[in-house]
């Protein structure tokens, strides 16, 4: 399953000024930094922000690139924004960042000893699932009733087990990306697929809630 | 056309609430345009219309036992999108008559199921109440000037892709209204208003399924205690429990 991609460059900050000024200078053809959104920002924050706009080609659409500070001595890209009012599918998001990252990124990151780095542009559920709960959700979504949900006696058994695991474990997977990978890659209707997240946002609030209360008594 | 009286500075506003405290009702567009198409969605609570008008109600009181506030923004995205969704609900209700005079003729052919009248909503011009209800609900807001430092706040939203903002998307209208109420709701608070700020949108999937606010927008409306909900119904439920 598609995903946004991440990118972070990790360096002493001097350094990662550095970094900045190279992207900058090096910056061709579609690309340029827009100095006038960055100053919409400045007005709220002292750490420098940085806009590079991208003027589209084929299939990927005008578009800016932000950069900023993650933490002290790390710069991430938070967003890749449409410069219009469609939004941008997870390849074209990362195709604007690819080609950021291999036209300025790579070389700037190499001339000034800075730590750039790409995420993963899918995901798997055991990206964010432990084996046991990943099969968990295999299981009930491959034997429940797609038109259902996890109404079936034996399906809501088959779920609870799924919500049970994810919650003993402490699992990173939101809802949306549940969600989404159900409709995605385990085709079910998208009106089930949303009742089901919907579902397990609740169950991991209430057994969290369970928790704190009986950690309490 | 929703005439409706000069904007407000959100310090201004704020000021006229302490002066007179009431629940606050902050309204998305989503929530007015609700009103118009309540009758074509399946799922829409039956009492969003008598729910409108009992806000309406409580609003126009003196002093009044609700404030109703929309942000500039909502107030023209209402005009710009209100007749596109009268028509659409227009067309819903001639094709539920089309179906309707369907089954009557059916019936016809069985004389023990006896006749009878056939109704014609078309005729009722059910639409044009409905969007009636909604401006005047829009027309008893509070309107919100459109303020500098929350456009600021609501471009850094975008660029975090904090909701209703999200990757690869621009969503700036959305955040832009969210940061006014954030915004009227913290001047509230610090005036020792404690009664209900309430923002209802049905835009779930920027917002939040089942009215829990996607993160970090939950802790934004949790430190000026503001509640979201996703229909009128639900928000008046809350309005009258306070």
């Amino acid at each position: 399953m598609k995903i946004f991609q991440d990118l972070t460059i990790k360096g002493e900050s001097a350094a990662l000024e550095r970094f900045v000024q190279e992207i900058e200078a090096s910056l061709e053809e579609n690309w340029s930094r827009d100095r006038g959104l960055e100053e919409q920002v400045k007005l709220l924050d002292k750490s420098p922000t940085w806009c590079f706009a991208f003027a589209g080609r084929g299939q990927e659409p005008a578009a800016f690139l932000w950069l900023m500070y993650q933490e002290a001595n790390k710069l991430y890209v938070p967003n890749i924004v449409p410069a219009g009012s469609e939004r941008l599918s997870h390849e074209q998001y990362n195709g604007v960042l690819q080609d950021f990252y291999e036209r300025f990124v790579k070389g700037a990151a190499r001339k000034t000893g800075v730590h750039a780095e790409l995420g993963k542009d899918s995901f798997q559920l055991e990206d964010a699932l432990s084996k046991a709960s990943a099969e968990s959700l295999h299981r009930f979504s491959a034997l429940a009733n797609k038109s259902t949900g996890s109404s079936h006696p034996r399906d809501r058994t088959r779920w609870e087990e799924f919500l049970i695991s994810v919650h003993l474990e402490g699992s990173t997977l939101d809802a949306d990306t549940l969600e989404r990978w159900l409709t995605e890659k385990e085709e079910w209707p998208a009106d089930k697929a949303n009742q089901l997240a919907i579902e397990y946002e609740q169950a991991m609030y209430l057994l969290r809630a369970y928790d704190g209360r009986s950690r309490k008594t | 056309m929703a005439e409706v009286e000069k904007p407000k500075t959100i310090e201004a506003l704020s000021k006229i609430i302490l002066r007179s405290p009431a629940p606050v009702l902050l309204l998305d567009t989503s929530a007015l345009l609700d009103i118009i198409r309540t009758v074509e969605r399946p799922h829409s609570p039956a009492t969003t219309v008598a729910s409108a008008l009992e806000m309406i109600r409580m609003a126009s009181q003196s002093p009044p036992r609700l404030w109703v506030v929309a942000a500039q923004l909502v107030q023209a995205e209402w005009e710009e999108n209100y007749y596109g969704v009268e028509v659409g609900t227009r067309k819903h209700i001639n094709q539920l008559d089309q179906n309707i005079g369907t089954l009557s003729e059916v019936i016809k052919h069985f004389k023990s199921l006896g006749s009878e009248n056939v109704p014609n909503f078309s005729q009722l011009k059910i639409e044009s109440h409905l969007k009636d209800v909604s401006g005047n609900l829009l027309r008893s807001a509070k309107i919100l000037l459109a303020d500098d430092g929350c456009l600021a706040l609501a471009t850094r939203r975008v660029i975090a892709g904090w909701a209703p903002a999200s990757k690869g998307r621009n969503e700036l209208k959305d955040c832009i209204i969210i940061e006014h109420y954030i915004y009227l709701c913290s001047e509230l608070r610090k005036g020792g208003f404690n009664s209900k700020c309430v923002f209802v949108s049905s835009n779930v999937n920027d917002y939040g399924k089942g009215g829990r606010p996607l993160h970090p927008l939950d802790d934004n409306l949790m430190t000026v205690g503001l509640e979201y909900v996703t229909d009128l119904a639900w928000a008046s439920s809350i309005i009258r429990a306070s």
